[in-house]
């Protein structure tokens, strides 16, 4: 039953209820504008820069008012993939370098671009991407760098696949290795680091993880590089080529399982660009969520974490399919609005054209949806966006499954260990808001499935998604 | 205005040289025209004469038979022989054998056939390719060309051909024919191998519809191109794609990506077999984009399967003696794609293609060809005739009788016997004159004193004009130009009238180009109007020697009007009277390869460096009185211009801006109104500077280029902290870096592409002879401190090795003849540190006379700080700057 319905949701451009919901604006560029995403600033309403693949950063003005305004702020970047305004600088990340911008005679044109540190190498490899920065609490910028994928035209290079910390004093200290190809980073309110990462080689399916010191995050493409001075990884060793996850987890050095896996397709291929909503229920009832771009599904996926024992851990939910183009980044505006900058460049994605610029914005209506699947010693608590039918909150009314993936040299990872769990008794809330799960056979390290294929709210309709993907790093014990 | 005569020559008949044959009654001849007679009958080859005769007379030569067995087969050199004038159709060459009765002259033909064979022979058809398709592309091309205004009756002599030779070996005398006419016999239109293919083919399809003779190794790749549909997502790889059934099939020269093929979802295979004489260790590699495959006798050797940006493998295998198969697959899914395959043997790098590899292909054998061995007595008598005819008096490329000498003097020639007798004795020869030729050729003896008079330059051109048939492409003073019959053959792109089809008249043509500019042109190097299907071929240089400078000086007449003085002012003012807010010229001259709006005429980067200032001028305020039936239009009728806004609307102010603006050449800045494409890749600077971040090639991966509107650029190495290359014309096209995936190397689109040395700009030298660090960026202390940009968006780049501290700024400045580019410094030293700028390296500089320094290769730098030094360092000379403690500000200025 979850494969079939796997399958269907796989082959589903848009999901009902979604775009009521969840409306899309468009914002057209003038032909000069190739607005193909990389970075996202949003400045004031209607306002916003966003940095292109081209190298180019756009001022965009009431760019949702069908008639917006571009002009160019500058030009000649090097496939800038991030935008960030801090200390009256607007910063970013080029292929080699973190670089802050400034505009400062205030005519519309940038004219002071200051390299603050480009002490990562560039082989001269298309693949070799730079994603960030992401600025932590302490005032550190977090970059990721992409492996390189081909002709490396100047030669191999360390510390390619390292997620870099760059001090307040513009030293580089690599704290993070194993990344492949690390397309969104980003600091939580909490100050914790994640970044998000595309399923392949050695990295058996798309996730979200926390970057933190010394950890090794599964990818051996630059671990020679550990054994340089400036490393703060420790050598993690000859990987082995075909080993379960948590396996892996427990026998090599500090390898890290993510917080979130996206199974392949159903959630995604690519994850990209993530941002928090700290709207303060402006965008609808998920605060404090995590909201996750997908390149190739050109869609916005909803991601809930908990942290448990000190290890973040959470579900991630389908959120918004049907956008243009393949999503790059998300960046939600003091209005309260989720702006997503496209591309398609180079990785085909699912939408209507090449690149392009949407904004998603809440009807007002609360979606049914399933809000958050908290793990409990003994099976999960579901929550949901408003109250369900508390007699449909049965245990017949969820299906649950899991499996977990090998690290492994081939591309991307089948589900392994597949397992129908059984859920042996629901709780529901008397307000129908929740539903406390009795499972039987939770496995650390394994994704867990639900099919939430039974819940009604009181008008006796589905929710809009059914199915929520928890990854179960720890299991609580209380 | 116009202070240049126009040539007064009289009209006289064109002489349509190869189209007239022995016995049809010609019209009456001046001197001038037996003048021209006399050059084609080559009377000098066996008549001395005084040095100013000589001159008037001097021919286009005759073909080389060095050899000539080789190149036509036996009864091909028979028929020429015995078929006497009639059968020669488009020659000069004389009868030698007309006094030999009917019997000796057959035996005489027989030995001088087998002494020609046995030069090079015996003949053996190779294989070649004349599909259908490529006799087509040869008879559009022979229309196109024009070849019919020099060979009119090109049908007739398509049977003769035929008959004598086979495809390669006439496709190579079209692509180098002063091989074998080394005297210019034939000019070079420089066809493309396929385009020489493709005449061939055209004018040897008689033996196409004979049908091939047998089939043999001839050099080339087959290729299959494959169009395939997309069904369950893009193929990962080749094993994904069906060759089963190709969209089209073909034979190249090489293996790479062919035209016509789609922009996604393609692929191609390609098979050649590669002949070793022994076993061989060969390196073989593919870079494409996507993924592409060689395999060698069905075994894989270089992968570079799957999807991918353009990515190089190489595979060394090694092979035995005999004949290999080589196959190259390749397959695109989307996005960009490219395609090289290589073979490197014996440490040699070379594209894998028809050098190395060889197809199986049809034989076509001359019509009626028949092997013949030469009989070794027939061949020693054979040579006798030759030379005791004075054959080699004309022909070269025998090597015994290269030192034959003329043997009559001109002086005491009898204007009545000889060859110019009724009936030519046997020891002269027959030309076949009819009555008129030969009245004109002996009033020419017999008034022989008119002939040691030098050419005045006007007679000078016309013989030049006449002996190369340039008339018959062009006018001049009324004379030449297409006959009415091929006018209609003359074709031409889009709709620019007769002027877009006809090749231009020759009135005044020295008056209006400067002779260097009718030099590149004698020299094949014209080409500046793409618009025109008939091509300008190349002359032999011995052919044209002296021309440019006798058109000058019969066009030229000395007046008062001087190039105006170059005024960096008047620049701007020339843009916008260019653009579509002034004169609208753009409306039918592209620039700089950007379209025109309407019909593309004359690209106007070329004007400048082609026209006479005066002549411009003239033409501006008058273009009809210049040349008859232009569409050029008249913008200053009254001496006001139709733009009133512009320098007050003053003409002569305004032809002098567009001068100015127009000798600035492949660096002038782009007026407003051209067609840029949309969404196409070509970056093109107009009203600010463009700014583009790429991987470069020679440079790093970090290198932003900076374009200006005054189209002189440069690339600036973030990696390697220093100014890498500035160039001049064309900026970029960034689909390397903007299309697909991307990622490719990039290198500049323009011109004049100038490496600044390697290392770095600045060192600090310990001694006067210490070697310039060749280490640079950040192992060698140099860190970027990044960049700003001024209101104009000119950079100044920021970058520092420990104290020393260094700000450039790079702004382009009008200047004669192309901007130049200005590098403004301001540097500080520290105390205690000697730093030294190296401005330039070059084989050696010398200092002109204006105060610059001049390199050997062209490079021209200003310099404006006394401390300037040349040392010799490692074979070349490097142009010092010590720079003082503290802070300095200095200029350099590059020319190049």
């Amino acid at each position: 039953m979850v494969i079939h319905f796997l399958i269907l949701l796989a082959t589903q451009i848009s999901v009902p209820g979604e775009a009521e919901h969840y409306p899309a604006a468009e914002c057209l560029a003038p032909p000069r504008a190739v607005l193909e995403v990389g970075g996202l600033l949003p400045l004031g309403p209607g306002e916003l820069l966003a940095c292109t693949r081209r190298g180019e950063i756009w001022r965009i003005q009431e760019a949702w008012d069908g008639a917006p305004k571009f002009s160019l702020w500058c030009d000649g970047l090097q496939e800038p993939l991030g935008l960030l305004d801090y200390q009256g600088w607007v910063w970013t990340v080029q292929r080699g370098e973190l670089t802050r911008i400034r505009d400062t005679n205030d005519d519309g044109r940038a004219d002071d671009f200051e390299t603050f540190c480009d002490d990562w190498p560039t082989s001269g490899d298309y693949h070799e991407y730079a994603f960030g920065p992401a600025l932590d609490q302490d005032g550190n910028f977090w970059v990721t760098l992409n492996r390189p994928f081909g002709a490396q035209a100047f030669g191999p290079v360390d510390w390619r696949g390292w997620a870099m910390r760059i001090t307040p004093d513009g030293e580089m200290q690599p704290v993070c290795a194993g990344l492949r190809s690390p397309a969104g980073v980003g600091v939580a309110p909490g100050g914790t680091v994640f970044y998000t990462d595309n399923q392949g080689e050695w990295c058996g399916a798309s996730k979200l993880s926390v970057l933190r010191e010394g950890d090794f995050h599964g990818h051996p493409w630059g671990i020679e590089s550990a054994k340089l001075p400036a490393s703060r990884v420790e050598y993690p060793g000859e990987p082995v080529d075909g080993m379960l996850m948590p396996e892996a987890a427990k026998t090599v050095p500090h390898f890290q399982l993510p917080a979130v896996w996206f199974p392949y397709d159903v959630m995604g291929r690519s994850p990209s660009g993530f941002a928090w909503d700290q709207t303060g229920g402006a965008f609808g009832p998920f605060t404090g969520q995590l909201f996750v771009g997908d390149q190739y599904q050109a869609s916005v996926i909803r991601v809930f974490l908990e942290e448990v024992d000190g290890v973040w851990q959470g579900t991630c939910f389908p959120f918004r399919r049907g956008l243009v183009s393949g999503v790059i980044r998300v960046a939600f505006d003091e209005e309260g609005g989720l702006i997503v900058g496209m591309s398609d460049r180079g990785w085909p994605a699912l939408g209507t054209k090449s690149w392009g610029l949407q904004r998603l914005t809440w009807s007002g209506e609360t979606p049914f949806e399933i809000l958050a699947v908290r793990a409990r010693p003994g099976g999960f608590r579901i929550e949901f966006t408003r109250p369900a039918d508390p007699a449909t909150l049965t245990k017949e009314a969820f299906a649950y499954s899991s499996w977990t993936y090998e690290w492994h040299s081939a591309y991307g990872s089948e589900p392994f260990e597949t397992q129908a769990l059984r859920v042996t008794a629901a709780h529901p809330a008397a307000d129908g808001r929740s539903v406390e799960l009795e499972v039987d056979g939770l496995r650390e390290g394994f994704v867990h499935a639900l099919l939430a294929h039974g819940v009604r709210d009181a008008a006796g309709k589905p929710l809009i998604h059914e199915q929520a993907y928890t990854t179960l790093i720890k299991r609580p014990t209380r | 205005m116009l202070l240049r005569l126009l040539s007064s020559l009289a009209a006289s008949a064109a002489v349509a040289l190869f189209a007239w044959s022995s016995g049809e009654a010609a019209p009456p001849l001046d001197a001038m025209d037996a003048e021209a007679l006399a050059s084609q009958a080559q009377c000098l080859a066996c008549h001395t004469a005084p040095e100013e005769t000589v001159a008037r007379l001097r021919s286009l030569g005759a073909p080389s038979l060095a050899d000539i067995g080789a190149r036509v087969a036996p009864d091909g050199l028979r028929a020429w022989l015995r078929g006497g004038h009639a059968a020669r159709t488009g020659s000069r060459m004389p009868e030698l054998l007309h006094a030999l009765p009917a019997t000796d002259r057959r035996e005489a033909v027989e030995d001088l056939t087998h002494f020609l064979a046995s030069l090079g022979g015996p003949f053996e058809a190779r294989a070649a390719r004349p599909d259908a398709w490529r006799i087509e592309e040869g008879a559009t091309l022979f229309a196109r060309l024009a070849c019919a205004a020099c060979h009119p009756d090109g049908a007739l002599e398509a049977r003769a051909l035929a008959s004598k030779t086979d495809l390669p070996t006439l496709a190579e005398f079209l692509r180098d024919p002063f091989a074998q006419r080394p005297a210019g016999g034939m000019p070079d239109f420089a066809l493309t191998t396929a385009e020489s293919e493709a005449l061939a083919a055209y004018l040897l399809r008689a033996q196409h519809a004979a049908g091939p003779a047998r089939e043999d190794l001839a050099p080339g790749v087959r290729w299959e191109y494959f169009e395939y549909r997309l069904e369950g997502g893009l193929p990962p790889d080749l094993a994904a794609i069906s060759m089963a059934e190709p969209t089209r099939t073909g034979v190249s020269n090489r293996i790479a990506l062919l035209e016509g093929h789609r922009s996604e979802r393609f692929a191609y295979r390609f098979e050649g077999w590669l002949a070793l004489d022994a076993e061989e260790s060969i390196r073989f590699g593919l870079n494409s984009d996507d993924g592409s495959q060689l395999w060698v006798d069905d075994e894989l050797v270089v992968d570079n399967d799957g999807h991918h940006a353009p990515a190089s493998v190489e595979a060394t295998v090694l092979l035995a003696a005999g004949m290999h198969r080589v196959e190259v697959k390749m397959f695109e899914a989307e996005g960009g794609e490219t395609l090289e395959a290589w073979i490197v043997r014996g440490g040699v790098k070379a594209p894998l293609g028809a050098e190395q590899l060889v197809v199986r292909a049809p034989v076509y054998e001359p019509l009626g060809f028949k092997t013949m061995t030469p009989d070794p007595q027939r061949v020693e008598r054979g040579f006798a005739r030759f030379a005791g005819s004075g054959c080699g008096n004309c022909h070269g490329g025998i090597a015994p009788l290269e030192e034959a000498r003329p043997q009559l003097a001109w002086e005491i020639l009898d204007p009545e016997k000889g060859c110019l007798a009724d009936s030519p004795s046997a020891a002269s020869a027959d030309y076949g004159f009819d009555v008129e030729q030969r009245k004109a050729l002996r009033a020419l003896v017999a008034q022989r004193a008119e002939l040691r008079k030098p050419l005045s330059a006007s007679e000078r051109v016309r013989h030049d004009l006449t002996r190369m048939q340039c008339t018959a492409c062009h006018t001049r003073a009324g004379a030449g130009g297409p006959s009415a019959q091929h006018t209609a053959s003359f074709t031409g792109e889009g709709d620019v009238g007769d002027e877009g089809r006809i090749p231009p008249p020759l009135d005044g043509v020295g008056a209006k180009l400067r002779p260097d500019a009718i030099a590149a042109i004698l020299e094949g190097r014209g080409g500046v109007r793409p618009y025109l299907h008939a091509r300008m071929p190349r002359f032999a240089a011995e052919q044209t020697r002296g021309l440019a400078a006798a058109l000058d000086e019969a066009d030229w007449r000395n007046g008062e009007d001087q190039p105006p003085e170059f005024d960096p002012a008047l620049v701007e003012a020339g843009r916008l009277l260019a653009g579509n807010g002034g004169l609208n010229c753009v409306q039918c001259h592209p620039v700089a390869g950007h379209a025109a709006s309407g019909m593309q005429a004359m690209d106007l980067t070329a004007i400048a460096s082609r026209l006479d200032a005066a002549w411009f001028r003239a033409w501006m305020e008058n273009p009809l009185a210049m040349r008859k039936g232009t569409r050029m239009p008249v913008f200053f009728a009254g001496g006001r211009s139709i733009a009133g806004e512009i320098l007050g609307g003053d003409a002569r102010r305004q032809i002098d801006a567009l001068w100015a603006w127009l000798s600035l050449g492949s660096s002038l800045p782009l007026p407003d109104g051209l067609v840029m494409e949309e969404g196409a890749y070509a970056l093109v600077p107009t009203s600010r500077p463009i700014y583009f971040g790429a991987f470069m090639e020679g440079g790093s991966p970090r290198v932003m280029n900076v374009g200006f509107p005054e189209r002189v650029h440069l690339s600036f190495d973030f990696e390697h902290v220093r100014l890498m290359q500035v160039w001049r014309g064309d900026f970029f096209n960034a689909a390397g870096t903007w299309n697909g995936r991307a990622g490719a190397l990039e290198r500049p689109a323009g011109e004049a592409v100038r490496l600044l040395p390697q290392g770095p700009a600045f060192a600090r030298l310990d001694t006067p002879d210490a070697a310039w660090p060749t280490a640079t960026g950040a192992s060698a202390g140099w860190r970027s401190l990044g960049h700003r940009r001024d209101a104009q968006d000119r950079p100044t780049f920021r970058y520092h090795c420990g104290e020393f501290y260094v700000e450039e700024s790079v702004e382009p400045e009008y200047a004669e003849g192309g901007a130049v580019l200005v590098r403004r410094f301001t540097v500080q030293v520290p105390s205690r540190e000697n730093w030294t700028l190296r401005a330039g390296v070059a084989g050696s500089w010398s200092r002109a006379r204006d105060g610059w320094w001049e390199s050997e290769d062209g490079m021209r730098l200003q310099i404006l700080l006394p401390s300037v030094s040349l040392r010799t360092a490692s074979g070349a000379q490097e142009l010092l700057v010590d720079l003082p403690t503290g802070t300095t500000n200095f200029e350099v200025r590059m020319s190049w």
